[in-house]
């Protein structure tokens, strides 16, 4: 770290909570899937409804509550593979902001 | 289908230019498409930019940014972006300020989408501050506020539609003023597009599409302290009690207000390295 800035983060105050809404934000970009030309966010919901589901195609509504016709299996698949991405980042977020006892951790 | 990403920069006392090519150079890496600047410089890094498109600012509106020791007026060029429309070379086109910076690939799912239109409607400000969310309406009592941050469109009747009528309420700035009861003194264009949305969805505030997420927004006073090679970008602020406050965020498309921050000669070489 650029010693000049050690007073100047010695000096502050962090705000775990403050990190944790900031983080989850950010991982919560990315929870979006494209596919038939909708878009979908990668809910615990979502997932579970289309995992129940059997046939191959069938109509959910996406973000925009327009209608889609999709291919279970293939929006199941970018689904969780967004869900994943997404949680892994907070996750991983989240232990580094655990690990943060003063500014000069940060 | 031709896709791309255009910035506008024009320079006015911040070099806005150079701002906008960090913008660019991240944007390419994280969504791998083509950039085009509209300027009026041909001081210009061509081998970021796959066009430059050069065009004469064609008013100088004044911006006040309230830093966290001063307040600084500055002449700004931000009157020209309706036309974008005409001027993007792309079929879909991602519009972005200068000034924001992409350290991840979540708006390039919106290309594949049939998606004519979309913006940000909600701001998260990195400081836990509420004010550009609770005082986002255009005017009084007004209409919900829709960023012109981050903008998706395609080449369609609808965004053909709302930017000529974004370029209307510019031309006819004063009275929009009036009729939304809005202040003047600075034009924002925002207002413009938050005003069109509304008047060409039926007056209606909710038959437009939004980018899902939200705008991260790091307010004026928010300094950039540090940008790390593992995309983590600190920053630092003092609050109104008169503490400083640090927080940081790690591969997060941030909006920068700070315009002094991001230029700062280590900070745009630390950025410089990431892209």
């Amino acid at each position: 770290m650029d010693p000049n800035k050690l007073k100047e983060f010695a000096d502050a105050a962090f705000d775990r909570e403050l990190h944790r809404k900031n983080i989850k934000e950010s991982a919560d970009a990315l929870l979006s899937v494209p596919l038939a030309g909708g878009l979908f966010i990668a809910t615990p919901t979502l997932i579970a409804f289309l995992n129940s589901w059997s046939d191959d195609d069938l109509v959910v509504e996406d973000f925009h509550k327009n209608p889609i016709k999709v291919n279970r299996v293939e929006l199941l698949i970018k689904l969780k593979e967004a869900y994943q991405n997404s949680t892994t980042t907070w996750c991983d977020n989240f232990q580094v902001s655990n690990a943060i006892r003063r500014a000069s951790n940060v | 289908m031709s896709k791309g990403i255009v910035i506008f920069a024009y320079n006015s006392k911040l070099d806005y230019v150079s701002i906008a090519t960090i913008a660019a150079r991240l944007a390419k890496k994280q969504l791998k498409l083509p950039v085009t600047l509209i300027t009026d410089t041909e001081e210009v890094d061509y081998t970021v930019f796959d066009n430059v498109i050069i065009q004469q600012s064609n008013s100088r509106g004044q911006r006040i940014f309230k830093f966290a020791n001063r307040t600084e007026r500055t002449v700004w060029h931000n009157q020209n972006r309706s036309n974008a429309y005409e001027l993007s070379p792309y079929d879909q086109t991602l519009l972005i300020d200068a000034d924001y910076l992409m350290f991840n690939n979540s708006l390039a799912g919106l290309f594949d989408t049939d998606l004519e239109f979309a913006c940000y409607d909600q701001v998260h400000e990195l400081t836990g501050w509420t004010n550009l969310q609770s005082s986002a309406r255009v005017g009084d009592p007004g209409i919900h506020m829709q960023w012109a941050t981050v903008v998706y469109f395609t080449k369609c009747n609808l965004a053909e539609n709302i930017f000529s009528f974004m370029q209307t309420i510019k031309e006819n700035y004063s009275y929009y003023s009036g009729l939304y009861n809005f202040s003047m003194e600075l034009f924002r264009n925002d207002y413009t597009l938050s005003i069109a949305l509304q008047v060409l969805t039926g007056y209606s505030q909710d038959n437009f599409t939004q980018i899902p997420g939200t705008l991260i927004t790091a307010n004026t006073p928010v300094e950039i302290a540090e940008v790390r090679p593992n995309g983590e970008i600190v920053f630092v602020w003092t609050n109104r009690d008169g503490n400083k406050n640090i927080t940081k965020v790690t591969n997060t498309n941030v909006h920068i207000m700070n315009k002094d921050s991001i230029t700062n000669p280590a900070i745009l070489g630390q950025l410089e390295a990431l892209a």
